[in-house]
C-alpha cells in the first residue's frame, strides 16, 4: 500500500476532475516499483511524486465553474511556499544565518533539557519508583553516612512506614576454577533486596530469607552480562557451581540486563550473594550498609524520617552532638552530586535560547525593513492584506520549520553523543531519548517568535499610509529602537554566560593546581587479592604482598611500590572511629578518621611527603610494636599544641590496644581536588594484614609500559590472582574533574555561540544606522568634517548599546552568582578581576562589530553623495 | 497545408514533450505511461500531477481528446484515463519540430 499521508496529500491537491485516474496511475506504478525496487524505494517515490505535487503549478480556471474552496486555499498555500523557498534561495546568507542560529539553540536546549529531565524527573526504572526510598546516618543528604546492620534489623522490623527494607554493600569477589580468573564487582545485600525493588530474576529464582544466614549453603544470582559472556547465556545455568573467593557458591538464578546497580556512582555489578553476617560479625559500631526500602502506600520520606529519628534518639539518649537520620527518595540520592552541574547547565540552555530568540527578531526586523516597499507597492497595485499576511506566515513557518528540522537533527545528534558520557552514568541516567515535549516546546518557542517579528512589516502596512513607504522607503526610527533592545539584551545575556564560563573556567584551573598532598605523575594503579585457600593466615598474606611488591620493584622502569586499602581519588573510602589513649569520648563524639592500611612503599609512590617523624619502614613488621602515622589535619584536630609523636591511637578494626605515632604526613585529597583537609590514620600492612589490597606503582617511565611486566611477575607467584583495574593516577585525577570540565565546555560554548550571535546583531543594527545616515554623512564630509569624527559618530552608537547590554549583564552576573557558588572552587561568583575582564572583553568584542560600519561610512564619497541627492 | 492557429503555435517544452509521448505511445498513451515515458527518455523525474495539468491544457487548447477506461483492481478500482493526440496537436508538434530542427540545422550542436 501507498503511504497513507501521501495519498491524502495527493488527493487534496490534484484537482476533481484528474484525482482518480493520477492517483491510478501512481498505484498502478507504484506496485510496479515494489516489484523493481523494493518496498522501501518505492514508497520514497511515491513521497516524491506527493511533494512534488504540492508544488505544481494548478492552472488558473474558471473561478465560477471549477475551483472549490479548498483548491483555492492550497493553491495559494502551494504558490506562497514556492515562493517563500525561492526568496529564501536568493538570500542565501540571511537563511543560513536564521536555520543555523535556530538549530543551534534548538538542538542545544532540547538536548541539554533531556539530559536534565532524565536526572532529575524521570522515574527510576523500578517498579514504583517513587516509594523508594533510602535512609542513612546524618548529619546531612549529601554527607550521609551508611547505616549499621542492628539498625537495619530495627528499623525493618520496628517500622510500620516500611513495607520492606534492605541493607547491601558493594564489594569485589575473585572467580577461579573454570576458565581465566577474575575479579568480579559484587553486591552482598539482604535476601529481600530484589522484592523491595522489584526486580524480578530474568531465569531462576531470587534469594530466601533463610539464604541470608551465615550457615546457609552459598548462593550466587549472575548479572545477565557476565551470563552471557562467561556462560554464554546457559539456560540450565541454575544448579551449576562457581568457585568465588575459594568458596563453592550454587548459582541459582540471573538478573535482567538493566539491574546492574543501585547507585548510579558504582560500577556495575556482575555478581550478587547474600549478605552472610550476623549482628556478632557486623556490630553496631560498624556503619557499613547501604539502605533501600519501600514505603507503603500513602506515606512519606518525611513521616519514615520522623519516626526513625525519634527511635534512634531513644537509643541514644544525651548523645552529643545527637544522631541524626535522614531518609530522602531514592532517585534524589541518586542524583544529588549531579544535580548542582544539571542545573547550572540548565541555565546555560535557557539564556542560550534567549539569545537565539533575541538574535533570530533581530534578523527579521531587519529584514522586514528591507520587505517594506515589496509590500507597499504590492498593496498599492492591489493586493490584498490577508493574503500578504500569509505569505509572510508562510515564509516564516517555512523558514522555522527549517530550523526546526535542523534542530532536532543537532539535538538528536548531541543525545546519542551524550548518552556515553560517564558523567550522566554517574547521575543515574540509564537510558536517554530525545524528550520530544521538550523539542515541541523550543520548536513553538521558536515559531512564535519567528512568526511575531516575520509578519511585523505586514501588520505595519495595515496601519502606515501606503504612499509614504512608497515614496521614502521607510522611516524606522522605532524599529530600530526595538532592534537595538534585542542587541542590548543578547549582549547582556551573553555576559552572563561569558561570566560563568570564565568563573567556571579559573575554578577548574585553580583546582588542578591545589596541593593534593600526592602525585599523580607516572604512577599507575591495580587490584590485588591473596588466594584465602593459599594464603589462610596473616603471616601468609603478608608474604603474598611482600612477595609481589618485591617482584614488582624488580621491573624495569618502577621506582616505588606500595600497597594501599584505598587509591585517593578512586571513589572508595572508609572512615571510622578512633581512640585516643588517655581520653574519653561520649559516645558518638571520638575521633573519626580516614583508615588507610598502606605499606612503607606507599608513601614513596604517591609522593606524600612527610611533615614530621617517619612513615613506616620494613622493621615495623608483626614482632615490633604497633605503630602509625597521621595526617597533618588529624594533628592539628586532636594535638593542637602538643607533639602527636609517641602519642598511642587505637586503630580498631581489629587491631588490639593503642598504636604509637611514628610521624605526620601531608594532608591527601582522598575524595576529590575540592575535598577539605580530612584527618586521617595509618597502619602498616605488616601489623594489620588484609587479602585484597591496591597496589600503587611508580616509575621512571610511561606508566602503561610497564604493565605487561608486571602481570608476568604476578603470574610467576600466583597464576590464579587477577591483575585487576589497572588505571594511571592522571586518569583517575581527570575523570574526578570530568564533570567540572563538562560544565565549562558546555558553558564556554554556549558563551561563544551567544557571543557570536551578539556580534552580528550589534554589526546589524550599526550598519543599518549608519546606512541610513549616509546621506547625512556625506554632507558633514563635504563640510569639512574629518573622517575621524564621522568614525566616532558610528562608534558612539556602538558602544552605547555595549556599554548598556554589558551593564546590565553585569548586573544580572552579580545577582545570580549564588546560583553557580556550589560550582566554583577557590573563587568568588563575584571575582572582580574575572567579571572586568569578561566586561572590557565582550565590549572589545562589540567594538570591534562596529569596525566595518564605521569604516564603510568614512570611504563615502561626498560628491556622489551630493549628486544623488 | 492547413492554416496553424494560435493555440498550436504556442507549445510550451514541456507540452511539447507530452505530445510527442503521445505520439510513441499511440493507444498505449494514459497518465502513468506518459510520464513514465518521459521520465525514461529524457532522464527528467516527473510528478504525475505536472502531466495532468498539461494534459488539461492541451485538451482545453483542443489538440488531444481523452477517454475514459474501465476500472482495474491493480489501480485499487480507479478508471485509466486514454488520450489520443488530434490532427490539430500532430500539427502543431510538427510545425513546432520543424522550427526547431530549421533553428537547429548547421549548428552542428546535436
Amino acid at each position: 500500500m501507498p503511504p497513507r499521508l501521501a495519498l491524502w496529500m495527493l488527493r487534496v491537491r490534484l484537482s476533481a476532475e484528474d484525482r482518480e485516474f493520477a492517483i491510478g496511475d501512481l498505484e498502478e506504478e507504484f506496485l510496479d516499483r515494489v516489484e523493481r525496487d523494493g518496498p522501501a524505494r518505492a514508497r520514497r517515490w511515491y513521497w516524491r511524486q506527493a511533494l512534488r505535487s504540492l508544488i505544481t503549478r494548478q492552472p488558473r480556471r474558471n473561478q465560477q465553474t471549477h475551483t472549490s474552496p479548498r483548491t483555492s486555499a492550497m493553491n495559494h498555500f502551494s504558490q506562497d511556499i514556492r515562493f517563500a523557498l525561492r526568496l529564501l534561495r536568493r538570500s542565501p546568507g540571511f537563511t543560513a544565518v536564521v536555520v543555523l542560529s535556530l538549530a543551534l539553540g534548538i538542538g542545544a536546549s532540547t538536548a541539554m533539557f533531556t539530559v536534565a529531565h532524565a536526572a532529575l524527573l524521570k522515574p527510576l526504572p523500578f517498579k514504583d519508583s517513587d516509594r523508594l526510598v533510602t535512609a542513612m546516618n546524618g548529619p546531612s543528604a549529601a554527607e550521609g553516612n551508611p547505616v549499621s546492620y542492628p539498625q537495619l534489623l530495627q528499623w525493618r522490623d520496628e517500622f510500620k512506614v516500611f513495607e520492606a527494607q534492605a541493607g547491601y554493600f558493594n564489594s569485589i569477589s575473585t572467580i577461579s576454577g573454570e576458565g581465566d580468573p577474575e575479579a568480579v564487582m559484587t553486591i552482598r545485600s539482604t535476601a529481600n533486596l530484589f522484592s523491595t525493588l522489584g526486580v524480578e530474576p530474568l531465569v531462576g529464582r531470587v534469594f530466601t530469607q533463610a539464604e541470608e544466614a551465615r550457615e546457609a549453603e552459598p548462593v550466587v544470582l549472575l548479572s545477565e552480562s557476565i551470563w552471557r559472556r562467561r556462560y554464554n547465556a546457559d539456560p540450565n545455568i541454575q544448579g551449576r557451581r562457581i568457585i568465588l573467593n575459594d568458596l563453592r557458591y550454587t548459582i541459582i538464578g540471573v538478573l535482567p540486563g538493566w539491574f546492574t546497580r543501585l547507585r548510579p556512582a558504582d560500577e556495575p555489578r556482575d555478581l550478587f550473594v547474600p549478605l552472610r553476617v550476623i549482628v556478632q560479625t557486623a556490630p553496631a559500631s560498624l556503619y557499613f550498609l547501604g539502605s533501600v526500602a519501600r514505603l507503603k502506600p500513602g506515606q512519606t520520606a518525611a513521616v519514615a524520617q520522623e519516626q526513625l529519628q525519634a527511635a534512634e534518639l531513644r537509643a541514644n539518649p544525651g548523645a552529643q552532638p545527637p544522631p541524626r537520620i535522614i531518609v530522602i527518595p531514592l532517585r534524589d540520592r541518586l542524583v544529588l552530586n549531579s544535580r548542582g552541574v544539571l542545573l547550572t547547565l540548565l541555565g546555560a540552555v535557557g539564556f542560550l535560547l534567549l539569545i537565539t530568540c533575541a538574535n533570530l527578531a533581530n534578523l527579521l526586523l531587519a529584514r522586514s525593513m528591507s520587505r517594506q516597499r515589496e509590500i507597499a507597492v504590492r498593496l498599492a497595485v492591489g493586493a490584498g492584506r490577508r493574503r500578504i499576511v500569509t505569505q509572510l506566515l508562510t515564509e516564516c513557518l517555512v523558514l522555522s520549520a527549517a530550523g526546526g528540522a535542523t534542530g532536532i537533527c543537532v539535538g538528536w545528534l548531541t543525545v546519542h553523543t551524550a548518552a556515553s558520557l560517564p558523567v550522566l552514568a554517574e547521575a543515574g541516567i540509564y537510558e536517554l531519548q530525545l524528550n520530544w515535549t521538550v523539542v515541541g516546546f523550543a520548536v513553538a518557542l521558536s515559531t512564535i517568535v519567528a512568526v511575531l517579528f516575520g509578519l511585523m512589516p505586514a501588520l505595519r502596512a495595515g496601519r502606515t499610509n501606503v504612499a509614504i513607504d512608497l515614496r521614502d522607503g521607510l522611516r524606522v526610527t522605532g524599529r530600530d529602537r526595538l532592534r537595538s533592545t534585542f542587541v542590548v539584551a543578547e549582549i547582556a545575556l551573553t555576559l552572563v554566560l561569558l561570566a560563568g564560563a570564565a568563573l567556571l573556567g579559573r575554578s577548574l584551573a585553580k583546582l588542578v593546581d591545589v596541593e593534593k598532598g600526592f602525585s599523580t605523575d607516572s604512577v599507575l594503579t591495580f587490584t590485588l587479592a591473596a588466594s584465602p585457600a593459599k594464603y589462610p593466615r596473616d603471616p601468609d598474606q603478608i608474604r603474598f604482598f611482600d612477595t609481589v611488591l618485591d617482584h614488582i620493584s624488580r621491573v624495569p622502569g618502577v621506582t616505588a611500590a606500595g600497597v594501599s586499602s584505598e587509591v585517593p581519588l578512586s571513589g572508595g573510602d572508609t572512615n571510622g572511629a578512633v581512640n585516643i589513649e588517655g581520653r574519653t569520648f561520649a559516645p558518638g563524639q571520638s575521633p573519626m578518621a580516614q583508615k588507610r592500611i598502606v605499606s612503607p612503599g606507599y608513601f614513596a609512590a604517591l609522593q606524600i611527603p612527610t611533615r614530621r617523624g617517619r612513615v613506616f619502614n620494613a622493621s615495623d613488621n608483626g614482632k615490633a610494636p604497633a605503630v602509625m602515622v597521621i595526617s597533618e589535619a588529624f594533628a592539628k584536630r586532636w594535638f593542637p599544641r602538643e607533639d602527636p609523636i609517641g602519642k598511642r591511637i587505637g586503630f580498631n578494626w581489629d587491631m588490639e590496644g593503642f598504636q604509637t605515632v611514628v610521624g605526620v604526613v601531608a594532608d591527601v585529597k582522598h575524595n576529590g581536588l575540592d575535598d577539605p583537609e580530612n584527618p586521617a590514620v595509618y597502619v602498616t600492612y605488616a601489623q594489620r594484614v588484609d587479602n585484597r589490597f591496591n597496589v600503587l606503582v611508580k616509575t621512571s617511565v610511561p606508566p602503561e609500559t610497564v604493565v605487561s611486566g608486571i602481570r608476568a611477575q604476578v603470574k610467576t607467584i600466583d597464576p590464579s590472582r587477577p591483575v585487576s583495574g589497572v588505571r594511571t593516577m592522571n586518569a583517575l585525577m581527570s575523570e574526578s574533574v570530568s564533570g567540572r570540565q563538562l560544565s565549562l565546555n558546555i558553558v564556554g560554548a554556549f558563551a561563544l555561540i551567544g557571543l557570536l550571535l551578539a556580534a552580528t546583531g550589534i554589526y546589524g543594527v550599526v550598519s543599518h544606522a549608519a546606512q541610513q545616515r549616509t546621506r547625512e554623512f556625506g554632507i558633514r564630509l563635504a563640510l569639512g568634517a574629518e573622517s575621524r569624527s564621522v568614525l566616532g559618530l558610528v562608534f558612539r552608537q556602538g558602544l552605547l548599546l555595549a556599554v548598556i547590554g554589558a551593564s546590565l549583564g553585569l548586573a544580572s552576573a552579580l545577582a545570580m552568582g549564588g546560583l553557580l557558588r556550589a560550582q566554583l572552587f577557590g573563587i568568588e561568583p563575584s571575582d572582580p578581576a574575572t567579571l572586568a575582564a569578561v566586561y572590557t572583553g565582550l565590549i572589545a568584542i562589540a567594538l570591534l562589530a562596529c569596525y566595518l560600519p564605521a569604516r564603510r561610512a568614512v570611504k563615502i564619497s561626498p560628491a556622489s553623495i551630493l549628486h544623488e541627492g | 497545408m492547413k492554416q496553424i492557429t494560435r493555440a498550436e503555435a504556442s507549445l510550451g517544452e514541456f507540452e511539447q514533450l507530452v505530445l510527442l509521448a503521445l505520439v510513441r505511445l499511440g493507444p498505449e498513451a494514459y497518465g502513468a505511461t506518459i510520464r513514465r515515458e518521459i521520465e525514461a527518455r529524457t532522464g527528467r523525474d516527473l510528478a504525475i500531477s505536472a502531466v495532468y495539468v498539461t494534459l488539461d491544457r492541451l485538451e482545453v487548447k483542443g489538440l488531444v481528446r481523452s477517454r475514459i477506461g474501465d476500472p482495474t483492481p491493480k489501480r485499487g478500482g480507479r478508471r485509466r484515463k486514454h488520450v489520443v493526440i488530434l490532427p490539430a496537436g500532430r500539427r502543431a508538434i510538427t510545425h513546432a519540430c520543424r522550427a526547431f530542427g530549421q533553428m537547429v540545422d548547421g549548428l552542428g550542436l546535436i
